[in-house]
């Protein structure tokens, strides 16, 4: 190893060891793993069934062509809506300056900053130190556009959701659905200035194990901007 | 009642997380999707864990897990979330030099293609021969190479890695911190 090769070898440890230690978390991962092998074994079994319907639908379609020969075209599919939530529904984000911390409730705050895009901290108490350290790590965009991201912190009185959007056209609302629970209405924060991104946040009774979260951004019209289904974290 | 399996499996672990987020830390950049990317391949090794304990080489299985965790999670739209309870409280003394030399090499880091820092981290953090990091990549020993020398000449032009950011680390501490990846 030469010299510079030394050097950035060596710079790279320092910068490895500026990071924290966690303790492994084993019976976490342990869940996660078993969650996966029930999903993996489910696919096997699901893909015979969806062969096997694929199959018999196509046989239904070439056997009821209309009289001139052609088989019939299925309708055009569109995003579906979801379906109405317990509050009523919020119109456009608040506006709020770089780096201000405001209060989404439940003792916690959220900050958006303009660094980098799609950059947002959120926690309790003051966020000063946690702004400077993730101002010095943003980068690039990190959603493509109509893209979504989620994210969940517990409280004593149940799950905060929070993300980011990344959207065409600004939009008018955000609803957070829990498998097939009511959806909920979530608050919407952008940076002034219109910077083509904001962050959300909702508060969630409770998450069970295993639940799919489905976030839904919607236009002014109704119309479904964006969305994103994820398996809620642990 | 753990089975031989969950114990093997927990043994495992416990002695390469530590190794596993010092090298996914480096991949990623951030804290969180550094414990992220660790979890999320181990919990991959354990779904498929009579595999990786057949197979002839079961770290080498599970950092391939991890490379490609890393690739995939690349491609999926996320924004840096910055949870802070979950960050690190960093000494108050070392903490203003450390966040320069530490954001200065990770943005540069952060500039190169994925497999190029990939193959840096993996050649220079984690001491691997060129032959290793090209069979964790699934590649080849010359694009290995390749890549390294393309990454090298763009971070040589980063003053974290030149030495002006206050010189090198004393030789022994440097020894000491490979012989802990070593192992």
């Amino acid at each position: 190893m030469n010299e510079d090769d030394r050097r950035l070898a060596q710079a790279l440890h320092r910068a490895a060891d500026a990071f924290p230690m966690s303790p492994a978390p084993v019976d976490a991962v342990m869940r996660r793993g078993r969650v996966l092998s029930r999903r993996r074994r489910a696919r096997a079994g699901g893909a015979w069934a969806a062969a096997l319907v694929a199959a018999t639908t196509l046989g239904a379609l070439t056997g009821q062509g209309t009289h001139d020969g052609t088989a019939p075209v299925p309708p055009a599919t569109a995003m579906p809506s979801p379906p109405p939530t317990s509050s009523p529904p919020q119109q456009g984000a608040q506006r709020v300056r770089a780096y201000e911390q405001v209060p989404i409730g439940h003792g916690l705050r959220m900050a958006l900053l303009p660094e980098g895009r799609q950059s947002y901290v959120v926690g309790q108490g003051d966020l000063t130190r946690p702004i400077e350290l993730a101002r010095a790590h943003a980068g690039g965009d990190s959603l493509n556009l109509g893209g979504i991201s989620s994210g969940t912190s517990t409280v004593a009185q149940g799950v905060v959701c929070t993300g980011a959007f990344r959207t065409r056209t600004p939009p008018a609302r955000l609803v957070i659905q829990v498998g097939n629970g009511t959806p909920h209405e979530a608050q919407l924060l952008v940076l002034q200035g219109d910077p083509g991104w904001g962050a959300y946040h909702a508060f969630l009774d409770g998450v069970p194990q295993d639940a799919t979260l489905t976030v839904t951004a919607l236009a002014p019209d109704g119309h479904v901007l964006a969305r994103l289904r994820t398996e809620a974290p642990r | 009642m753990k089975t031989d399996a969950e114990a093997e499996f927990g043994a495992f672990m416990v002695s390469r997380w530590h190794r596993m987020l010092r090298t996914a830390h480096l991949l990623t950049g951030h804290h969180h999707d550094a414990e992220d990317l660790v979890q999320t391949a181990l919990a991959k090794a354990y779904a498929r864990w009579e595999r990786v304990r057949r197979s002839d080489d079961p770290d080498a299985y599970v950092w391939r897990i991890m490379i490609n965790a890393n690739r995939d999670r690349l491609r999926v739209p996320r924004a840096r979330e910055w949870l802070t309870n979950r960050f690190p409280e960093a000494a108050a003394s070392e903490r203003a030099d450390s966040i320069t030399e530490h954001s200065a090499l990770m943005a540069a880091l952060a500039r190169l293609p994925q497999r190029q820092r990939a193959v840096v981290v993996l050649r220079y953090l984690e001491d691997r021969s060129e032959s290793e990091v090209a069979a964790l990549l699934g590649t080849r020993v010359g694009t290995v190479r390749s890549h390294a020398a393309r990454a090298l000449r763009k971070l040589r032009a980063e003053p974290a890695v030149t030495g002006r950011d206050g010189g090198p680390v004393p030789l022994e501490r440097s020894e000491a911190v490979r012989e802990e990846v070593r192992r």
